[in-house]
């Protein structure tokens, strides 16, 4: 899967509210990914109206401040029965 | 759009102040005349840049990482002031940063600064006008989404990514130097001199240029990932990333396709030098300017 671009997690806007990181698309809408789904080791953000995604650089821990800012905690793993 | 007499129109979103008109108003479909006169214009991702015929630098709307160049002030539905300039001979140049030209000599930035697109050291941003160079003859300048590129007395600087490109650029400047433009997508720098289009920088969507120069360019633009070139005053060709339509289409033949002939029919995601207007049969038009948005591109045509 080719993305339109990298971009660093610094770069990006997060809304603590929706917990979503933004990062603007050239077809004048923004890219965004959900944090909950980045903890979960997506990287790639999606345009809402167009095709291209961004490729988001980040290491895990670099969200622990993110989920400070926006008063959450990473989701918990989810326990499968045998 | 700023007219000649130094009135200016603004027209589209208005979430975020960014035309400068109270928040009920969120869009506006035509255009809507600013209180005022100015001498330039800059739109920036959701606000704007302005410089009003006293001199006086104004931005409206949100920016979050500096880019209202008002402080820590992120949000703003009135224009008001960064920065008086010492002369009404000033320009704004925004992308998704914004910096002014005072005079043809100084160099002021704002905004988000993590690739030292404005100003090493890198820093998360500068949310006030910074000088960020002092020279005598800055004659161009060009923003992409994380460089900057000006020339002061035929000299050209390059700050942020695309600097990974400067030996190569440097060695096409100085060989068509004085006679070059240069204009930025937000990913790549391109360079027009006479008979000669070079492009740098990211290329994944058809952004770099690869066709034929075209003879007689009255006029060229870039808009966010495409290009947009005019010839004699009569054509209007584009290249780069087409998807929404902004470079034309491929399928010419209206039969073949079930959209109307101006509709984007998809045809067209990485476009090749293409027609997308032609004053042709047309003798009393001609294309005054043509302009590149995100994902779209403006045609502007004078009448006699």
């Amino acid at each position: 899967m080719s993305t339109y671009d990298q971009v660093e997690i610094e770069d990006m806007t997060f809304d603590p509210d929706t917990q979503i990181f933004s990062y603007p698309c050239p077809c004048g809408d923004k890219f965004q990914i959900f944090i909950d789904d980045m903890f979960d080791g997506e990287d790639v953000a999606v345009c809402p109206s167009c095709s291209l995604m961004i490729q988001v650089i980040f290491e895990k821990e670099d969200l622990v401040c993110y989920y400070d800012e926006a008063g959450a905690q990473p989701p918990e793993p989810i326990a499968v029965a045998a | 759009m700023l007219l000649q007499d130094g009135s200016l129109y603004m027209t589209g979103d208005n979430s975020q102040g960014q035309c400068g008109w109270p928040k009920e108003v969120t869009h506006t479909i035509g255009w809507r005349l600013l209180p005022g006169k100015f001498v330039d214009v800059g739109c920036c991702w959701e606000s704007t840049v302005v410089i009003t015929a006293k001199g006086e630098v104004q931005s409206c709307g949100k920016g979050l990482k500096g880019e209202l160049g008002l402080g820590p002030l992120v949000q703003r539905s009135e224009l008001s002031t960064v920065m008086q300039l010492n002369t009404t001979n000033g320009s704004v140049h925004c992308c998704l940063h914004n910096v002014c030209v005072q005079d043809g000599a100084e160099l002021y930035g704002w905004g988000a600064n993590t690739k030292c697109q404005l100003l090493a050291p890198k820093s998360r941003y500068l949310n006030t006008p910074t000088l960020i160079h002092k020279g005598t003859s800055i004659t161009q300048v060009s923003l992409g989404k994380n460089f900057l590129c000006f020339v002061d007395q035929e000299e050209l600087t390059i700050q942020g990514t695309a600097s990974d490109f400067l030996p190569a650029i440097v060695q096409e400047f100085e060989a068509h130097k004085p006679c070059v433009q240069f204009h930025a997508m937000w990913s790549s720098l391109h360079m027009l001199a006479p008979g000669h289009l070079a492009s740098f920088g990211q290329g994944n969507h058809g952004q770099l240029f690869k066709d034929a120069v075209p003879s007689a360019i009255t006029s060229w633009a870039t808009g966010s990932e495409h290009g947009v070139l005019c010839v004699s005053r009569q054509d209007v060709l584009c290249w780069g990333w087409g998807e929404h339509g902004n470079c034309g289409r491929l399928t010419h033949d209206v039969a073949a396709t079930a959209q109307l002939p101006d509709e984007n029919d998809y045809s067209n995601q990485v476009s090749p030098l293409n027609l997308v207007y032609t004053c042709g049969s047309d003798p009393t038009a001609a294309v005054y300017k043509c302009y590149g948005g995100c994902a779209t591109t403006w045609i502007c045509i004078q009448h006699n």
